[in-house]
């Protein structure tokens, strides 16, 4: 009895002992973006509450969604639109923080005085291939405008050939990379002044790894928050740090352009621009974000609140 | 000393003003000449610059129509071929083993296009390890060739693509770019894209060779304006030739933007934290990616810096010997001016004579010792005539002197003139306004009457005073001949009148006055009525008849008229000279304040009474001229 006693006081210790193994996969390449990951990993933040995360980043045809789904990612970084439409039809998923509250959405063309998508009927317009453009698919399906879209995995050399005449681009991502390249748009369109302005970048896993390891999500996503707290606060810091990771990731990227999408990342986290992140989802933007999907049957049912956040039945 | 320190000088005003322009005109050329050499500098250098673009970017392109004659040379056997899949390695092999400068080659097909062989199919050989060639399909999920650019772009222009250089993925870091050619099937649906990769390790040293300029350093950006060719490889496809200027709103960064983006050549002046720098841009034709040369402005301006500095010794030497020069010659102009001065105060003080300085040139100096000769000449004989004139003067003032001693010797002076006598007081005094005056007086007693006359000559000065010097002879000498005042008046008025060619007049009143009696009679001629003066203090003017002034018409028939004197009275006798005294104001003197005075005086003596006349008429006068002689004759009857 007594060495049965002492082997399970071991097993309890080893187990005690032995931190959580977490896999975090970002939806795209290294960058600030996701420099609260990667601030909350080299830190410590992680290792601070037990957990052993390795940051696994996607390749370009195969997203953070297919690694969450297949099991290569534990937990994963997606937009709004996509966690609700893969809760719909994939995968339940648990939102374990919102970080960016706003769209960031930017059409850009080589097309002169475009105001609407209405303008680039019939166009060939850039697209990513992971997502992200479901609100234009909905205003072309709606508006009936026979747009070309056209996936990519980077638009900024399909602009420039001529392959294309606009581009889905990101505020923070892909819109700073062609002013980099000394490319003006001959115009401009901005998802958020036009009526679509719904939340984006939040943290995920599945249901079912939520209810299995419900104090490690929680964990995770307190210390992802810490690190995003001291990103806030130490910004040239976050960057080195970013910088590494996209070299490591061998990621053509520069210092400016990183600096310029974490100073945007920051200020779209903001819920009220100026005031301190709640890096929570707004029931409000929820709501109709969920109505607006209902109604172009992006989705077969609603998705209940306090199941998709914090995973509650 | 401190004068002449401040003194100005012409030369000096000359001097400065010729230094201002001078330095202004040397300025504006040199200025002028350094900014058209600085143009013609950065002409040439631009042109230097661009012609070894021009060398460099051929090279390239000849380079990259070799791959591109590579492809097109294979592209005829693939549709040959395409019933044995796996034969498309040996058309990539063979491009290999035939083309020594193309890193790897590829055939690679749209989606689905073998059954057999699935969704991604794309039968690829590279140079592996030791330059051995190697063959692998390189389709498949994680390498979804068919968004790749070098497939994607040319598939949707539907013409051969270079893709923008990139790291290839092979681990070997080495970067890349892609030439793709679509290949379309008989009913010309697009089917494969035949692929050749290039390394571009080559450009590094091609383009960072070009020697244009020893401080410039040469880049190469592709149409996305990233680095292919830096000289700090780490910026090589991180950064673009804009990232570190990123929100900058230069002009000349939206020109090079806007020229690299279109392929197009140029050159801009940037101003970079580090200094200016002028960058020299042409496409590589085949790519449109841009080769640029980054050139220092202060070393493309070396040569210009080195002519401004030659020009600014050369210029200062210029002024200086200008300033030696030019002072010398103004010296020698304006020393005679100075000559000139020296005379001109010689000549102020008295030397008429002094010599001039000498002026050998036809100028304005020249006329300028003409005009001083004149004006010496000038002076000499102004003076002589003034020294005539002078002692002329003072002759006519010295005889003048002499005639008012005699005409002033011709009237009674001593007062009182009878001092023996008790029955009689009387006073006289002639002002003459001149050194000698047309007024007179006179009297005399004989047989115990008194003869008394008051005249006044038309005119002044000598004229007035010989017909006054005439009329006093003629007085004396006819009036103790006559007994009554009327013959003796037509006696001197046909003296006067006989010869008076200058018809010169004389206004008298001659009065005879019996001294036992006190019975006067008298006759005027045309002259102002004496004023009777009673022991009562009442002024009254005596009846005169007018009559006729003495000279003018001989023969006259002058009517004499008598009255009674009455004991303590005076008979006052005056010249227009006193009621006619004018001021500065050119008012009169007056016959009521004439008669006012005589009222407030009557108690005196003639002679007070007098003295009081002139006092008073003096005081009216208030400092101005006299211009009348003036004669007062006041007798007393006791």
């Amino acid at each position: 009895m007594k060495r049965y006693l002492c082997l399970i006081c071991l097993l309890l210790a080893l187990v005690s002992g032995y931190a959580q193994q977490l896999t975090f996969t970002p939806q795209w390449m290294p960058q600030s973006q996701f420099a609260g990951y990667y601030a909350a990993l080299d830190n410590g933040y992680y290792a601070e509450v037990g957990l052993d995360v390795t940051i696994k980043h996607p390749t370009a045809s195969y997203g953070s969604m297919s690694m969450l789904k297949d099991g290569t990612a534990n937990i994963i970084t997606a937009e709004l639109i996509r966690a609700m439409m893969a809760t719909d039809k994939e995968v339940r998923l648990v939102n374990l923080m919102q970080t960016t509250q706003h769209s960031t959405l930017v059409l850009i063309s080589r097309i002169k005085e475009v105001e609407s998508l209405a303008d680039l009927a019939g166009r060939r317009i850039g697209t990513w291939r992971v997502g992200f453009s479901e609100i234009p698919y909905m205003i072309d399906d709606e508006q009936q405008l026979g747009i070309e879209w056209v996936q990519f995995t980077n638009p900024l050399n399909l602009y420039i050939s001529g392959a294309i005449d606009a581009a889905l681009t990101k505020s923070y991502n892909e819109r700073v990379h062609f002013s980099m390249a000394g490319i003006t748009p001959a115009s401009e369109l901005r998802f958020a002044d036009m009526g679509y302005d719904f939340p984006e970048d939040g943290l995920y896993v599945t249901e079912a790894f939520y209810k299995k390891y419900p104090e490690q999500c929680r964990q995770f996503a307190e210390a992802s928050r810490k690190g995003w707290e001291w990103v806030r606060n130490h910004r040239e810091e976050a960057l080195d740090i970013v910088m590494k990771y996209a070299k490591a990731e061998k990621v053509p990227t520069n210092i400016y352009i990183q600096k310029w999408m974490l100073e945007a990342v920051l200020q779209e986290q903001e819920d009220v621009k100026g005031e301190a992140p709640s890096y929570s989802l707004s029931v409000s933007d929820f709501d109709r974000l969920n109505a607006t999907l209902l109604k172009h049957g992006y989705i077969a049912n609603p998705i209940v609140y306090n199941r998709f956040v914090g995973g509650k039945p | 000393m401190t004068k002449k320190k401040n003194k100005e000088t012409i030369s000096g005003r000359l001097m400065g003003r010729v230094l201002i322009v001078s330095a202004l005109i040397f300025t504006f050329t040199f200025t002028l000449f350094l900014h058209m050499a600085a143009n013609k500098m950065r002409e040439d250098a631009t042109a230097h610059a661009h012609r070894e673009l021009s060398n460099t970017i051929h090279q390239i392109d000849a380079v990259l129509r070799s791959v591109e004659i590579a492809v097109e040379n294979t592209a005829w056997i693939v549709p040959h071929l395409l019933a044995t899949p796996d034969s498309m390695y040996n058309i990539t092999e063979r491009m290999l083993h035939n083309n020594d400068f193309i890193y790897g080659a590829g055939v690679a097909f749209e989606p689905d296009y073998f059954r057999s062989e699935g969704h991604h199919f794309s039968p690829y050989s590279y140079r592996g390890d030791e330059g051995l060639v190697q063959s692998k399909q390189v389709g498949g999920k994680a390498y979804d060739y068919h968004y790749m650019d070098w497939y994607q772009i040319p598939k949707l222009l539907d013409q051969p693509y270079w893709s923008e250089p990139y790291y290839d993925d092979g681990g070997g870091e080495k970067m890349m770019t892609t030439y793709s050619k679509p290949l379309y099937d008989d009913e010309g649906k697009l089917y494969a894209m035949l692929i050749a990769d290039l390394s571009l390790e080559w450009l590094t040293d091609l383009v960072g060779g070009i020697k244009v300029f020893d401080k410039a350093y040469n880049l190469m950006v592709s149409r996305n304006a990233s680095f292919i060719v830096h000289p700090n490889r780490e910026l090589i496809l991180g950064e673009t030739i804009f990232s570190s200027t990123y929100g900058d709103t230069d002009k000349s960064l939206a020109k090079m933007q806007d020229d690299i983006l279109n392929g197009r050549a140029g050159q801009v002046l940037r101003d970079n934290k580090g200094g200016k720098y002028f960058v020299f841009y042409s496409p590589v034709e085949t790519t449109q990616w841009t080769v640029a040369i980054v050139c220092p402005r202060s070393e493309l301006y070396a040569g210009v810096k080195t002519l401004r500095g030659l020009l600014i010794i050369l210029g200062i030497i210029a002024l200086l010997l200008m300033i030696a020069l030019s002072y010398k010659g103004i010296r020698k102009v304006v020393a005679p001016v100075e000559e000139f001065s020296d005379v001109a105060k010689k000549i102020a003080q008295g030397d008429f004579t002094a010599e001039l300085p000498e002026i050998r040139s036809k100028d304005e100096l020249c006329e300028l010792r003409d005009s001083f000769e004149y004006l010496q000449q000038s002076l000499v004989q102004y003076i002589d005539e003034l020294k005539a004139t002078t002692a002329n003067k003072e002759r006519i003032e010295s005889e003048l002197r002499i005639a008012r001693g005699i005409q002033m010797g011709m009237i009674p002076k001593i007062f009182p003139p009878f001092p023996e006598r008790d029955d009689l007081a009387l006073a006289a005094k002639l002002v003459p306004a001149k050194e000698v005056g047309g007024d007179l007086y006179d009297f005399f007693i004989e047989d115990e009457k008194l003869y008394f006359i008051v005249g006044d000559v038309s005119g002044k000065g000598i004229p007035a005073s010989l017909v006054m010097a005439v009329t006093c002879r003629l007085f004396r000498s006819v009036a103790s001949h006559f007994d009554k005042p009327e013959e003796i008046i037509a006696s001197l008025n046909d003296s006067l009148a006989d010869g008076n060619e200058s018809n010169m007049f004389c206004t008298a009143f001659l009065g005879v006055l019996d001294l036992k009696t006190g019975h006067l009679s008298y006759c005027n001629a045309g002259h102002n009525a004496p004023l009777i003066i009673g022991a009562d203090g009442r002024v009254a003017p005596v009846n005169v008849l007018p009559n006729l002034p003495l000279g003018l018409f001989g023969g006259f028939p002058y009517e004499g008229q008598e009255m009674q004197v009455d004991k303590q009275t005076m008979l006052y006798l005056f010249t227009d000279g006193v009621n006619e005294a004018e001021n500065n104001q050119k008012t009169q003197f007056g016959d009521l304040r004439l008669a006012a005075l005589l009222r407030r005086k009557a108690t005196l003596e003639p002679c007070d009474i007098i003295a009081a006349t002139l006092a008073e008429v003096e005081q009216h006068a208030d400092g101005a001229e006299q211009s009348d002689d003036i004669t007062v004759m006041c007798i007393k009857y006791c």
